[in-house]
């Protein structure tokens, strides 16, 4: 997590970019930790991911044949130098280590169960763009989500600010939105200025076009 | 330089397409970098149809830095206005000087984020399939795209429509939603002191 605070963000539009860029790099490094204390849980069925995950900062470049392919890339954000390592496919593991038994419920492939194919590192990328009020839904939905939206919570909720939406809902009343946790007003003072005492004072900016 | 990749998709058809275009893909990129004698990169995981969308996109944004992912910073010889006429290597201190100023730069990012908008307003299928193809062939703004369009559907939907739109089953057993609700009831309203 050090990076993210050395980095410095010259405009204030891009840092969003910026950030999901860095915390998706830190993300694959923590969901392989995770992943290593998964898979040492239910070993029958998952590929021990501690060789691959082990060296996972400081491997070299090497490709393993429709496998999982290790690149170290760097890139370079504001003025500083970042050296990121990236896993291209953490598929085969995670499905095999998230849950064994819906694997065999869905033995065909032809059913679009678009979530939770995904690999886990994609769908926390997902989740993480997802308004803060969504995510309480999101962990009682299914077991693969919630476990994407804790971690997503972690990585990044935990550092943003809630966007608030009361202003996009349909709020059509024209009332006003109340503050959360106002003090509860007994008594509603009125203004002491009449229109009449005020009329000679006052001029119309404005005329209405509505003829009268 | 005209020198072209050739790709093989999953059901065998070939595409060929520019350098510039195919190494938007890291692993296309490393992979033709190693010693491939006929140039003919085969993609198994990756459909044809897919391939195309995906080529599609890679065209799209050849000839411009990576948006999303990285600092969004054109070099000059890049700059459709300043087309030449600015000398030197385009280190990233130059080229982010040059685009915080330059309005024709900025309107070129602009214009591609709204193409890229577009482009992902389709079907959770697609999406899906562009969600694969860009995690294994690398792509980090198509994988920024596709992962805005899928949290699109997500966000702001019942638990119903997520769990019809994404075929999810909810397999909590009530005691365990009972756990998570008291674990997690603090999220409902994050303005709570």
């Amino acid at each position: 997590m050090i990076y993210l605070g050395l980095v410095v963000n010259k405009d204030s539009g891009r840092s969003l970019y910026l950030k999901s860029y860095i915390s998706s790099s830190w993300l694959l490094v923590y969901i392989a930790r995770i992943e290593t204390k998964m898979s040492a849980r239910d070993s029958q069925e998952a590929e021990s991911p501690s060789p691959v995950c082990s060296n996972y900062l400081g491997s070299a470049e090497e490709s393993i044949p429709a496998g999982v392919k290790f690149v170290r890339s760097t890139s370079t954000l504001g003025r500083k130098r970042v050296v990121l390592s990236k896993s291209a496919d953490f598929s085969p593991h995670c499905g095999s280590s998230s849950s064994p038994k819906k694997l065999c419920r869905r033995s065909t492939m032809e059913r679009s169960n678009h979530l939770e194919a995904l690999p886990l590192d994609v769908l926390v990328k997902i989740l993480c763009k997802v308004d803060h009020s969504d995510l309480s839904q999101l962990l009682l939905l299914s077991k693969t989500l919630s476990q994407a939206t804790s971690i997503a919570k972690e990585m990044h909720f935990a550092f943003a600010t809630p966007i608030s939406n009361r202003v996009s809902k349909e709020d059509a009343d024209g009332h006003e939105e109340e503050a959360p946790n106002a003090p509860i007003r007994h008594r509603v003072t009125r203004s002491r200025l009449s229109a009449l005492s005020l009329s000679s004072i006052t001029a119309v900016l404005f005329p209405s076009r509505v003829d009268q | 330089m005209g020198k072209t990749i050739k790709l093989i998709s999953g059901d065998g058809e070939m595409f060929e397409v520019e350098e510039a275009v195919a190494f938007q893909s890291n692993i296309i990129k490393s992979l033709a970098d190693e010693d491939n004698a006929d140039d003919c990169i085969p993609l198994p995981r990756v459909d044809s149809q897919i391939l195309s969308k995906v080529l599609e996109f890679c065209r799209k944004h050849a000839n411009s830095p990576s948006v999303h992912t990285k600092f969004a910073a054109i070099p000059s010889e890049l700059c459709p206005k300043h087309d030449g006429s600015a000398a030197g290597a385009s280190s990233s201190e130059s080229s982010s000087a040059h685009s915080e100023t330059c309005r024709a730069c900025y309107d070129a990012v602009m214009k591609l984020v709204q193409w890229d908008l577009e482009f992902v307003k389709v079907d959770l299928d697609l999406i899906h399939h562009l969600l694969k193809a860009a995690n294994y062939l690398d792509i980090e703004d198509l994988m920024f795209m596709a992962v805005e369009g899928a949290a699109n559907a997500i966000r702001g939907n019942n638990p119903e429509e997520i769990r019809k739109l994404f075929d999810l089953e909810n397999d909590f057993t009530p005691e365990e939603e009972k756990e998570i609700l008291k674990e997690y009831s603090w999220l409902d309203d994050p303005f709570e002191p």
